[in-house]
């Protein structure tokens, strides 16, 4: 498969929501959400433009273009916590031959596909950064970083991808 | 003139210019800087640290003590203390001898040599003891001059440095005939290998095995193919000038792979990269290194180990002399002197061993040989060998050691992996793995090539195997040498007929340690390795004591009448060799440091001219100076405008936390020290958070935005604390409870408005709520929009005045702010920074956690106590807060302190002793002038303080006290009527 060159873009603004619940309000809460809300690390779930990013057992990032329609009192029937945080977080997407490479640099996964293929997720690091990263193609990924922490991730990212695409980036 | 035609991987045809302390030398391409000195007969190279006897380059890679040197790049690029041996050599380098004033030829503190015998092991301790003040001004700066090393650069380093992480089943350190076997079984299984080697070429013995075949290939051509085989495979990394310098938990490897340094100019890319490689397995291929022999004054320039001779030989094609004795107590000393009598070198052979093997040899071999002494001043000349009681004396250029090969288990000690004895080997070898690991090859003590080759194949099969991984059978290499390895070897100082308390038989060669010294440490009752060490500073030099180790351990065993295993041996600790500040520091330097954190009104701050303070890692505005003001004038102003009119305040960096579920209001209650049962909906408390010690942890102003949601606040440095401290008693201790945390610390920007105009100017824009007096009382929260954004609006005041929070999503943050500043201005709102912040809060006695606190005030020290809920069962803390102690009258509580002189400001952190003097009382944590006041304020804790309001105490200063009255820490508005307003 062809990956195109390293490029890093900031994405759109997008709705953001976290949802926390127990384990037995999870099918209550994926049917709210229209997908099945993914159970074990780096589990990630979409439905047309939803998604969900499990983040920990009893808690997800739920990405939207839109608004959602259910208002806290149907999350509050389930006993589940849903709050928007949208502008918490901003999105890039960096995605080229060698992207993994870039995060290598600052991030301590295991990125390689068969460790860790398209679709899965994890929060983790880059250089002293919390980021999401999510892998949504063999060479692409989403990074939500921290809204402060943008600036600093990008910059780091940006001096890899550029080191990337004048040297020969080993896969 | 020493370097040998046609010989070596040295490219012939490919001379390259440098300069040694100012002389200009030629060398060629492939050389190392020492082995370009050699060729040009340079053998001295050093002075020593203490005697400053001449040295002369010893080994031929990371072992080498003696030759190090300053390399000088430009721009600042200066590196010292690196070793000639493991320089590359390229067009146009640079370098400078190290410790000698001024030259190595004739250096002034040689006379240290002819003191010797007063400078004894400890003299240090024994000598500069008195007097103290010497310490620090005399002696250390005096002694560090004189036994030194190199520079250090004084410009920033101008080169680039980088991480990367790297994952993979199976790590090989050491790409050697053991590790190269290893390396391509492993990965013939698909798993994914790395294997690093710290040469500027994979190969390590092999490529100076001149007499060596492997599957009927020269043993070099073998590693060639090897070599290509593993760079044409995608599941493997293949680094070489790659040091594994630390064995870290859980199979995690530091590595250092050097790419600028061999490079002329400058470099493209990093300088180098550190590695933190994560594997399934390891296996440690170090290898082993030769070890010098311990005789009298064996540390002449000329005088070096056999197989660096060797090594200079086959891969540089460099004679180290023309008539060479090489001393040995191991059979591969006969490997190196048939290898030098063959290209030409006069050799003769000194087997100290009673029966040197029986074995036709083409050179002179003096059996059972003793050595007595050397000559030379700047470079040996001669050797003293007695033999079949007689003494001989043999003119040389170069005398050549060979006391054994110590594995090298540094990587394998650092991972905790146990050492037994082999007295075969004569010395430690592993002998049980903590970590998924193994040593293989030499640096397992087996020498001899057909084994490492067999260890690697079996190493590697198995290592992919455990990964998961089934390893394709392939042979193993069948390996035929002229000269075996063969067996021997030697640990201590040898016998001589000398006085020993007048020669010099060096152990330590770069922290000059003799074996007189490690007598004299034993004689003065050092009997573990460890006090030994220290006392004689044997194998605490830069090089670890690779080479001087085992004879240390040999000595002090025999001294202490005990074998040597029941000595023990030291503690192997990373790094390796010596790692650059800039691998480790990587890009974390200058801006990038730390991540700098901005709020979404940062930037409109910077356009007002704002200058901003660090607050952890946020860069918040401290006051907005006009035209000429100082921070005093703009401060003064500000807080001028927001009790007179109106001020705008970004306070986006307070941590947020929103707190949902049915329990929410029950977890609040056992958490903070508050009742939250019956708080409102929309209705805001300021809570106090205790740690289990009943010390304050944290507090801000908390929400009811519904029966299951509350809007908690934090301080700005304690958002992450109380985020993860709230979130450790929900999963450990109330996991029954049904309540949820999500920071949302982020998401919303915070801009107060406070001040009598306050309302005025938020009626306009806020839709969808009542902000009304009546409607929106002190301490309210409600929801609404603002400017078209979602609005969490609190009426909170932290300066006393009427005051409201626009908690609005931060994408709005700017906008909004803008909206409010347009009209405000007119009314004569200002914008005020963290400073006026401070004092307008130290005007209400309001306390700031961390300035109030310092994790040994309690909620009714600092004057919370009416914030604890009476009638409350429990909430963390409470227990302690029943001690006595935390009770006692006379600890220390919040106060304010007036001066008697108006405008003598206070110093934070002053003590305040009582009228006439006396211990502390105390001492003074906020002090500020006050505009709105007209004078100096200050607020402190002073023990049992609120008894002594109206008191008079001093604060002791450099200068003399300052009397000052203790008054009741609320000095501005006490009623706090203006929060109505």
């Amino acid at each position: 498969m062809t990956s195109g060159p390293l490029s890093l873009e900031t994405l759109q603004p997008m709705t953001r929501h976290i949802l926390r619940c127990r384990e037995r309000r999870v099918a209550e809460a994926s049917d709210l959400l229209g997908l099945d809300l993914p159970r074990s690390a780096y589990g990630t779930a979409s439905h047309a433009d939803r998604h969900a990013l499990w983040l920990g057992p009893d808690e997800w990032l739920i990405l939207a273009p839109e608004p959602f329609a259910a208002t806290a009192d149907v999350w509050a029937a389930i006993g589940a916590s849903f709050v928007e945080v949208s502008d918490r977080q901003v999105a890039l997407q960096l995605s080229g031959a060698g992207a993994d490479t870039c995060l290598a640099g600052g991030c301590p996964l295991d990125l390689a596909l068969p460790a860790f293929p398209i679709g899965a997720c994890a929060r983790t690091v880059f250089h002293k950064a919390e980021i999401i990263v999510w892998r949504t193609g063999s060479s692409r990924f989403q990074v939500e970083i921290g809204r402060s922490f943008a600036p600093y991730v990008t910059r780091l990212l940006s001096q890899q991808v550029q080191r990337g695409r004048s040297l020969a980036v080993p896969t | 003139m020493f370097r040998l035609p046609k010989r070596g991987l040295v490219d012939h045809g490919a001379p390259l210019s440098f300069s040694f302390d100012g002389r200009r030398l030629t060398g060629l391409a492939g050389d190392t800087l020492a082995s370009a000195l050699l060729a040009n007969g340079v053998h001295l190279t050093g002075r020593s640290f203490k005697y400053h006897r001449p040295r002369g380059i010893l080994g031929a890679w990371a072992d080498e003590p003696n030759a190090l040197v300053t390399v000088i790049r430009g721009g600042g690029r200066s590196t010292p203390n690196l070793p000639a041996t493991q320089v590359e050599l390229f067009e146009n380098l640079v370098a400078f001898s190290q410790n000698r004033e001024p030259s190595l030829e004739r250096d002034r503190w040689s006379i240290n040599d002819r003191l010797g015998r007063f400078l004894p092991a400890g003299f240090y301790y024994k000598t500069f003891m008195w007097p103290k003040s010497f310490w620090s001004r005399v002696y250390e700066p005096r002694i560090r001059a004189v036994a030194g090393l190199g520079v250090a650069p004084e410009q920033a380093d101008p080169d680039r440095y980088e991480h990367r992480y790297a994952h993979c089943e199976v790590l090989v350190v050491g790409a050697g005939p053991a590790g190269l076997s290893a390396a391509l079984t492993a990965a013939e299984s698909g798993c994914r290998v790395v294997v690093c080697d710290d040469r500027p070429l994979p190969g390590g013995s092999l490529l100076s095995a001149a007499s060596a075949t492997i599957d009927g290939l020269g043993a070099r051509e073998w590693a060639d193919t090897a070599v290509a085989r593993l760079s044409s495979m995608t599941n493997v990394t293949l680094l070489p000038r790659t040091t594994a310098f630390g064995y870290y938990p859980h199979n995690l490897l530091g590595l250092c792979e050097r790419l600028g340094d061999h490079l002329p100019g400058e470099p493209a890319g990093p300088r180098e990269r550190l590695w933190s490689v994560r594997a399934a397995r390891v296996i440690l291929a170090t290898g082993a290194l030769e070890r010098p022999l311990v005789f009298p004054d064996n540390d002449r320039p000329g005088i070096m180990l056999a197989d660096a001779a060797r090594q200079y030989l086959q891969l540089h094609g460099v004679a180290v002399g023309r008539r060479v004795v090489i001393v040995t107590a191991h059979d591969a000393g006969y490997r190196s002197a048939h290898e030098l009598h063959a290209a030409g070198i006069q050799v003769v052979l000194a087997d100290t061993r009673p029966a040197a093997i029986a074995r036709s040899t083409p050179f002179r071999v003096i059996p059972d040989a003793r050595i007595e002494g050397t000559r030379g001043t700047l470079r040996v000349s001669a050797i003293t060998i007695s033999h079949t009681g007689r003494s001989e004396r043999i003119d040389c250029d170069a005398v050549l050691m060979c006391g054994g090969f110590t594995p090298s288990i540094h990587l394998a000690s650092q991972s905790r992996g146990t050492m037994a004895w082999d007295a075969e080997v004569q010395a430690y070898v592993p002998a049980g793995s903590a970590e998924a690991e193994c040593s293989i090859g030499a640096a397992a003590g087996r020498l001899e090539l057909a084994d490492a080759l067999a260890d690697g194949c079996r190493a590697g099969r198995d290592a992919a195997a455990a990964a998961g991984f089934a390893a394709r059978r392939i042979g193993t290499p069948r390996a035929s040498v002229d000269h075996s390895v063969g067996q021997g070897g030697i640990i201590g100082a040898l016998p001589h007929g000398r006085d020993p308390a007048k020669v010099k038989a060096f152990v330590d060669w770069q922290n000059d340690v003799t074996a007189r010294d490690i007598m004299l440490a034993t004689r003065e009752g050092f009997r573990s390795i460890e006090h030994v060490k220290r006392y004689t500073t044997t194998g605490m030099a830069t090089d670890q004591g690779k080479l001087s180790n085992l004879n240390s351990l040999a000595i002090t065993a025999a001294q202490t009448g005990r074998p040597v295993e029941a000595v023990g041996f030291t503690t192997f600790r990373p790094p390796y060799t010596p790692v650059t500040f800039g691998a480790l520091a990587g890009a974390a330097r200058r801006d990038l440091f730390d991540p700098v954190r901005q709020t979404p009104i940062h930037d409109w701050a910077v356009a007002q001219g704002a200058v901003f303070e660090d607050v952890g890692l946020w860069k918040r505005a401290r006051y907005f100076p006009r035209a000429s003001e100082d921070m005093q004038a703009a401060v003064n102003r500000e807080c001028l405008a927001v009790r007179g009119s109106a001020g705008l305040f970004d306070a986006s960096t307070l941590g947020k936390i929103e707190i949902v579920g049915a329990d929410a209001a029950t977890f609040l209650n056992r958490l903070y020290v508050n009742a939250w049962d019956r708080l409102a909906i929309g209705r805001c408390r300021y809570g106090v958070l205790l740690r289990e010690d009943g010390f304050i942890l944290d507090d801000g102003v908390i929400g009811r935005l519904a029966a299951d949601r509350f809007h908690a606040t934090t301080t700005t440095g304690g958002a992450a604390r109380v985020l993860a401290t709230m979130e450790d008693y929900l999963q450990t201790e109330w996991p029954d409870l049904d309540v949820w945390l999500t920071s949302v610390t982020e998401q919303w920007s915070v801009i107060a408005v406070q001040g009598p105009h306050a309302r005025e100017i938020l009626t306009p824009l806020v839709q969808g709520l009542d902000i009304s007096a009546d409607a929106f009382p002190h301490m309210s929260i409600g929801e609404g929009t603002i400017c078209g954004a979602a609005l969490r609006l609190m009426r909170v005041s932290f300066t006393g005045e009427l005051g409201f929070e626009v908690n609005v999503p931060s994408s709005h943050g700017h906008a909004v702010w803008e909206a409010i500043w347009r009209i405000g201005q007119p009314l004569g709102m200002t914008a005020y920074g963290t400073e006026a912040m401070h004092v307008l809060r130290a005007e209400k006695g309001y306390i700031i956690v961390g300035q109030e606190t310092d994790g040994t005030v309690t909620a009714d020290d600092a004057g919370l106590a009416w914030a604890i809920g009476k009638t409350k069962r429990d909430f963390v803390g409470k227990r302690s807060l029943a001690r006595p102690a935390m009770k006692a009258p006379d600890r220390k509580q919040l106060v304010g302190l007036r001066t008697l002189d108006p405008a003598k400001l206070l110093e934070e952190g002053a003590q305040i002793v009582g009228p006439d003097g006396g211990p502390s009382l105390g001492h003074v944590t906020s002090s500020y002038y006050s505009a709105n006041l007209g004078r100096s304020i200050a607020l402190a804790l002073v023990r049992g303080g609120r008894a002594l309001e109206g008191h008079r105490l001093r604060v002791a200063m450099p200068g003399g006290g300052i009397e000052v009255d203790v008054t009741n820490p609320v000095l501005f508005d006490p009623k706090g009527k203006r929060l109505d307003g």
